[in-house]
Formats: C-alpha cells, structure tokens, sequence
C-alpha cells in the first residue's frame, strides 16, 4: 500500500483541508516565530557549552597527534 | 490535474495560498493516511506502515560504518560482558532525545535549523550549523571508508566502489518523491540485519549474553584509554546532532502531524530496539576475536571481516563484509540529507525531496556535493581510518550538549510547543542525557591532558 495507489486528482480545496495551516510552503515562508531572548544565566550556560566544544576539538586534535606521532 | 495548472488556479493570488508541487505531494500522502484511518479492518497496522519511516531511518542510518565498526572494536578488544547492555542503554538514550525531535517536527512543521534560526537568532544558529556541517562530513568520509572496506572483501576496488555508492545516492534522492526515498532507503536500511545471522554464526554463549544482561558486570580490566575511547565511540553511535536535524526535517516532509505523535513514537521506539539488536549482534561476531586472544587494536575496516572467518566462515564474513557495505551506504543517504536539509531551511531555498530537481536545485547540489567531496577524500591514500573512525563518533559525542541544550529549550518552550512541551519526566532525562554527556566528554578530556589519570 503506497500513497500512489489512492492517487486521485486533489483540487485546490482539498489541499488545504488535507494540510494544517502552517503546513503549506506558502505559510512557512510567510510565517516566523518571534526572537526568543536569553537570561543572563542561558547565555553563561551557552557560551559556556561553546567553549567546551572548542576546547573538546583541541583535545581530539592533540590526541590525534599523539597517536599519530606514537606510530611513526 | 496537471502540477502546471496548480500555479494558475483561479483565486491563487496574493490573499491566497499558492498550492505547490510539494503541497500537493504531502496532501496525496496525508490523504493515504486520512483513508487508512477510515478502513476497517487492521486499521492500526495500515495507518502505521504509512506513518513509520523517520524513526526507524534515523535509528538504522545511525548504525552506519563508523557506529558498527565501534561495535565490532568492542567486541574484539573486551567481549560482551559490560558493553551489550550498555549499548542498550545508549539506545534508550537515542530514544529519549528522538522522541523529543519527532514531536518538535509534528507539533511545528519546521526542520531543526529553522527553528533554530527563528528562535535563538543567525548567532547560535551558525554556532549549530557549523556543529552539524563539520560533524556531517567527516562522518561521510568514514561512511565511504566503510563502503570502501565492506566492497573491498570481496575485490572490488576503491574507485568503483565509491564511485558506485554516489550514483546510488544520485538514483535514491533524485526521484522528486519523499514517499519514494523513504521507501527506497527503509528497504536499503532492513540489510542492516545481516548483523544477525553473521552474530548467530559465530555461535554465541547464550547463558553468557543472558549474564551480561542480568548482571551488568563491571569493565573488564578497568578504565583504560583504549575502553574509553570505545565507550565515547558507543555512545556517538545513538546520540549525534545529525539524527536531531535529519528526523525533525524527515517528520517534516512527510507531513506528520500532532495526531500523528503516538505512530512516530512507535516508529521512533521500533527503529531503537531494530538498531539496538543489530549492534548488540555485531558486538557478538566480533567477539570471537576477543575469546581467541586477538589482537584487534590495529585493525582497519576490512580486516574484522577477514579476521572473523575462521571463527563464522566465509559465510559469516560476507554477511558481515556486506553489513559495513550497507551501513555507510544508508548513512550517506540519510547524513548528505540532513545537511542538505539544514542548509535549504537556513538559506530560505526550497528543501523537500517532493521538489523535483528543477525547482530545488540547491538543494540536491548541496545533498550529492557533500557525498562527492567525502567520497573523493576517502581515495586519498595513507589515512590511519580504524583511529579516524572511531574519533569521528568521540566528536559526536563532544558536540551533543550544546544541540541537546537548543533542543530542550525549544521542546518547553510554548510559543513553539503549546501543549506539546516537555513533560517532567522527559526534561528529567533529557538534562540527566546533557548533563552525563558533557560529565564523559570532560573525562575524556582530563585523561587526555593527564593520561596518567587512567592506564592504556
């Protein structure tokens, strides 16, 4: 069973009520949610998140590295 | 009617949605599920067969060539003992996250990135993206690694094989149809079963899995380097950033909505325990090598299938060979999508697989250059790929927190949500998730800065 196999023609009308408002492309280009703003305390969580990935990648480079020149 | 007359409908006009060719694709897949919720008999089962897709899809192409080879390390180098319910439990992690994504996708109607962008600003949306972008293509190199390796066993050589992987990619994302693509990659995923019976054929001590999931045993030998960089591998094999943007964009596409939500988490629940078993049989046909006394530390993607013949013959072998081969050949479909995916949302250009070629062009240049890139890379010569591989699911690991960060606080967030946010229960578990991720991530990092915390 396939989506094709009920295949009809759909006429404009039908569309729309086959699909949720913000569903339609036309809506979700038109439409977009407000800014959200952080808390003082969301932003130290976030840059702090940031800096750990940053940090983190700097490990895995060195680690690398260290298992690299370890093979030579 | 034809598509054409669509655009020139009479009342299309400024005050009036215009109806597109993608409208029109999700409209004949919502009808397909309006109908089935009318049929009588196995109605569940009908309305279910047309909703599953974006779960199970995330959970199998996550158990790509990276993911499965980290399996059959683990098996090779410490048995089953503490890693077959381990990886379990990893996967209810996945679960939890995933499920947070699908109603994200059902509830907006709006891929990851998007709502990152709306809601949180280009700012930390770009912080996002570059996560998702930089993990998405060495992740795609190592799948074209394991498609290299998987082919390779049986001779075939390395341009043919890469070079083959990309024109199925080509033939799967270009048919203008989601239904189609999700269909034609389900039935490409489902060989991710091959796992089982190379697993079987290495004659497994019952009684011996049965204790690993009684007792949960210790970790053999202690914490050593090597186990920890296996257990950040096994956990970047069920919680990436890539399967929050690709089943949230997939849930998208296909059109699922709120009333939907109960059949995703079906879907959702399925492709966990499917993904679950397989890497828990690949787990036990590597694990021979383990019982034997087999060095596996050194070896590189081909040569687990090799090393494993005279414990589960040729047979077994092949099946395995055959396995990594569709591991990284789903998890090039699924990963070149989630990137094209994200980058159609952030850039405003048309981003469904119900466009065809002509109106959304970017997107699939985005979708096959991605996989051409990764593919060209992998015939360079010289890389150490079994060390590049796993370290490619340790940076999964790495950049997990701060998406699972944007994803809860959109999940509870009500002007996105509404009702739909976040219960107590799945905050509970998605900041326990973030908090026991970022915990192993910094361990990772102070036994790499101080390798004489741990042994090996």
């Amino acid at each position: 069973m396939s989506p094709r196999h009920h295949d009809p023609d759909l006429d404009q009308e039908e569309v729309l009520q086959l699909l949720e408002d913000d569903q339609l492309v036309w809506a979700k280009e038109k439409v977009h949610l407000g800014r959200r703003h952080f808390s003082r305390g969301l932003s130290v969580v976030l840059w702090g998140l940031r800096v750990y990935v940053v940090l983190m990648l700097v490990l895995i480079v060195v680690r690398v590295v260290q298992t690299v020149s370890a093979g030579h | 009617m034809d598509d054409a007359n669509w655009q020139k409908a009479p009342g299309t006009g400024p005050d009036h949605p215009a109806i597109t060719h993608e409208d029109l694709d999700r409209a004949r897949d919502r009808l397909a599920v309006a109908q089935a919720r009318r049929a009588g008999r196995l109605r569940g089962l009908r309305v279910f067969w047309l909703l599953l897709g974006p779960g199970i899809l995330v959970f199998l192409g996550e158990n790509d060539a990276p993911s499965m080879l980290s399996y059959a390390a683990t098996g090779a180098q410490f048995g089953i003992g503490f890693f077959l319910p381990f990886v379990l439990v990893t996967f209810l992690m996945g679960f939890v996250v995933q499920e947070m994504t699908l109603r994200l996708g059902a509830v907006t109607h709006r891929g990851h990135a998007e709502l990152i962008f709306d809601r949180f600003g280009p700012f930390w949306g770009w912080f996002a993206m570059g996560d998702l972008m930089l993990g998405n293509f060495l992740t795609l190199v190592t799948e074209f690694i394991g498609i290299r390796a998987g082919l390779g066993f049986f001779g075939v050589p390395p341009l043919v094989s890469v070079a083959g992987a990309v024109v199925i990619v080509l033939l799967v994302v270009t048919t203008g149809r989601y239904w189609t693509w999700e269909r034609a990659t389900l039935t490409l995923a489902a060989f991710n079963a091959l796992f089982i019976p190379a697993a079987l054929l290495s004659h497994p001590h019952w009684s011996g899995i049965g204790q690993a999931f009684l007792h949960f045993g210790p970790l053999p030998g202690g914490i050593s380097g090597s186990m920890l960089l296996l257990l950040m591998a096994d956990i970047g094999a069920t919680v990436t950033p890539w399967m929050l943007f690709f089943q949230q964009s997939s849930v998208v596409d296909k059109g699922l909505t709120p009333k939907d939500i109960g059949s995703g988490r079906l879907d959702a629940l399925l492709g966990t325990l499917l993904a679950a078993a397989f890497g828990i049989a690949t787990i036990i046909a590597a694990s021979p090598l383990y019982l034997h006394g087999v060095s596996a530390k050194s070896f590189q993607a081909a040569q687990f299938a090799q090393a494993l013949v005279p414990w589960v013959g040729h047979i077994g072998a092949t099946l395995f060979a055959l396995g990594i081969f569709e591991a990284g050949m789903v998890a090039v479909i699924t990963i070149s999508t989630s990137s094209a995916y994200a980058f159609g949302e952030v850039l405003h250009t048309g981003h469904s697989l119900n466009r065809p070629l002509r109106e959304a062009w970017p997107f699939y240049a985005i979708l096959l250059a991605s996989s051409i890139l990764a593919a060209l890379l992998v015939l360079l010569p010289g890389a150490p790929l079994e060390y590049i591989i796993l370290m490619v699911n340790v940076i999964a690991v790495l950049a997990m927190p701060p998406a699972l960060v944007f994803l809860l606080l959109l999940v509870n967030d009500p002007v996105v949500m509404g009702e739909h946010r976040n219960g107590i229960w799945a905050n509970v578990f998605g900041g326990g998730i973030t908090v026991f991720l970022i915990a192993v991530g910094l361990f990772y990092g102070l036994t790499t800065v101080f390798p004489h915390l741990i042994g090996g």
